[in-house]
């Protein structure tokens, strides 16, 4: 099982192909989430899902969100 | 003779009438360049039901789910201006206790309705076992497609799948390839019976098949669950490839990612979006002249009207059942299955429900070629007790919320002591054993805490390799345990939730005991 590094707020993390960005995010950070007072991205701005497969050398950036305001995107974009 | 008279009559007539009706007129020949729209959908994981959400204006409503993604795609497909090619990338049905029991059935039919022209398989889709993707792809009326995983005898695509396909749309020919996850058997708790296939790296599989495709296609697309880096990677290498339509990471492309001639979409998850790419062609050259460079994404909300009608029955029936099937007792137990806990409230230690979980993991035996020899799950991943008396699965999800999921290791004893070093946090002891025991002294500096391991009733070696049966929480180094990290030989397994209830199915009634496996030192 090959190890790879991931990079949360610029911080290396090491764990295993195979996880996922639950896995390395931290609980508290995990549940900001999952309340959608939290988003994750990757290095190019893009939203990431919790269960989405982490890749070698990935970047993630963990950014405060207002639920409200998440809510309302959504309906924009709907 | 009167016959013979009738016939002439009206053949006669018949000629007069067609020389009477004016000449029909050919169809003009459309002008203009072609617009086709892509909608596509990747990593849904049988998400059933969206979350709820609530805006600024009060506005309660659902965010994603499959009932309404199908209505979303319903009302995109009336809107497009022109025609549509309907794409899944993989990882449709696993996830959610619902979709898991029903293996797939019910979105491959739902997708069968709303007229779905491809999809390629993510490394989920095998979860279930080679012969549930299989009887999947004898139901669904389009095309599963997967050039990079072959029959490990034969070196051939499997009968029930395609390498790729060639659809033509008013004179434009769309070479369709599809591509899984080249990494699936690494990661996939059924490692074994994957050995029926070759698994090979997206980029070689492509890079065989493009010449075949190529003369018979004038837009190339890619249907792949490679994740979003590997796409990346196929766009810099393969540059005749025009579109790849992504999976695997659950990345939300709101703009799409050009890589030289190369487009790159991907939907995110959990059917809470759908992608909608809209390619303009000129008709002469049949190349790509124009796509859609913002708003990608189209968030699926409540809109289930839009869903049509046998669909959203489908789905009713589905959640239902799966509602009724988590209030069915799987089991019982005869004591009380409840949690021990620290002055200050914290669960801690050896507990019943705690045993009962980490004995499930030994049991479950997925740990690979050799039996696992100890079982380690963190305390605080336990959140519920359960009564005395019937058990159901609802239950065991309240006390097992974290959707963890099995992974097995080699790891030295010396990491094994650090992990339970690092848990004797005191007053709490915050892991749960099964196969071995230990002694903790909270008057003990940090680190030296722990004495007097056993596994399997022998004293623990630390230079020697124990087979470790954990969770994805802890491998990954969570509460702390940067041991885990040192583990090798990895395989996955099972979610713990389903592991549990499959144990107590085969041993009801249950009856867990504390039986001195985590001792504190008098």
């Amino acid at each position: 099982m090959a190890k790879i590094t991931v990079y949360v707020n610029d911080k290396p993390k090491e764990t295993f192909l195979g996880m996922r960005v639950r896995n390395v995010i931290g609980a508290r950070a995990l549940q900001r989430v999952q309340a959608h007072r939290a988003i994750v991205r990757d290095g190019e701005g893009n939203v990431v899902d919790i269960d989405g497969a982490l890749y070698d050398g990935e970047r993630l950036y963990i950014a405060p969100m207002d639920p409200t305001t998440f809510a309302d995107e959504i309906q924009r974009r709907a | 003779m009167l016959r013979r008279l009738i016939s002439l009559s009206v053949l006669v007539t018949l000629f007069l009438v067609a020389c009477a009706t004016p000449t029909p007129t050919p169809t003009p020949a459309p002008t203009g360049p072609l617009t086709v729209t892509i909608l596509h959908t990747n990593d849904m994981h049988g998400a059933l039901e969206g979350q709820i959400l609530k805006g600024s204006d009060g506005t309660q409503f659902e965010f994603g789910g499959l009932p309404h993604a199908m209505g979303t795609i319903a009302r995109l497909k009336r809107a497009a201006p022109g025609p549509v090619l309907l794409f899944d990338t993989g990882d449709l049905w696993i996830g959610t206790f619902s979709s898991n029991r029903d293996q797939g059935k019910t979105i491959i039919a739902a997708m069968n309705v709303m007229g779905y022209d491809a999809m390629t398989l993510g490394n989920h889709d095998f979860d279930q076992g080679v012969a549930v993707v299989q009887a999947r792809a004898r139901e669904a009326q389009f095309p599963i497609l997967i050039a990079n995983i072959v029959e490990a005898s034969t070196g051939k695509v499997p009968g029930w799948a395609k390498a790729y396909i060639i659809k033509e749309i008013e004179g434009v020919r769309f070479g369709i390839i599809g591509v899984g996850y080249a990494r699936t058997p690494g990661i996939s708790s059924k490692v074994k019976e994957l050995q029926v296939f070759k698994f090979i790296d997206e980029i070689e599989a492509l890079r065989q098949i493009l010449p075949e495709v190529k003369p018979q296609a004038d837009v190339i697309i890619v249907l792949s669950h490679a994740g979003f880096d590997v796409d990346q990677r196929i766009a810099e290498v393969l540059p005749d490839i025009h579109v790849i339509v992504g999976g695997h990471t659950h990345t939300e492309l709101r703009t799409p990612k050009v890589i030289g001639n190369t487009i790159i979409v991907q939907a995110g998850t959990k059917a809470q979006n759908i992608g909608r790419l809209e390619l303009t062609i000129d008709r002469a050259s049949k190349r790509i002249v124009g796509y859609t460079q913002n708003n990608l994404l189209v968030a699926v909300v409540s809109n289930k009207a839009e869903t049509p009608k046998h669909v959203a029955e489908m789905f009713d029936k589905l959640i239902a059942d799966g509602r009724a099937a988590t209030r069915k007792v799987i089991g019982e137990t005869l004591i009380d299955l409840v949690r021990a806990y620290t002055p200050d409230g914290r669960s801690t230690g050896e507990y019943p429900s705690g045993n009962l979980v980490v004995d499930a993991m030994l049991w479950a035996n997925q740990a690979g070629d050799k039996p696992a020899d100890v079982a380690i799950h963190n305390n605080a991943g336990i959140r519920a007790d359960i009564p005395k008396g019937p058990i159901t699965y609802g239950q065991l999800y309240e006390m097992l919320p974290f959707d963890n999921v099995l992974v097995a290791m080699d790891l030295k004893g010396e990491h094994i002591k650090a992990v339970l070093e690092v848990a004797a946090s005191c007053p709490r002891v915050n892991t749960l054993v099964a196969g071995m025991s230990f002694t903790y002294n909270c008057s003990l500096p940090a680190g030296s805490r722990i004495s007097n391991i056993l596994i399997r009733g022998k004293p623990m070696e630390l230079q020697k390799v124990y087979r470790v049966q954990t969770i994805d929480y802890l491998a990954t180094g969570g509460d702390g345990q940067i041991a885990f990290k040192e583990g090798t030989n990895l395989v996955y397994g099972d979610p713990v939730v389903d592991v549990v209830a499959a144990y107590i199915m085969q041993n009801s009634p249950v009856n867990p005991k504390v039986e001195g496996r985590i001792v504190e030192a008098k």
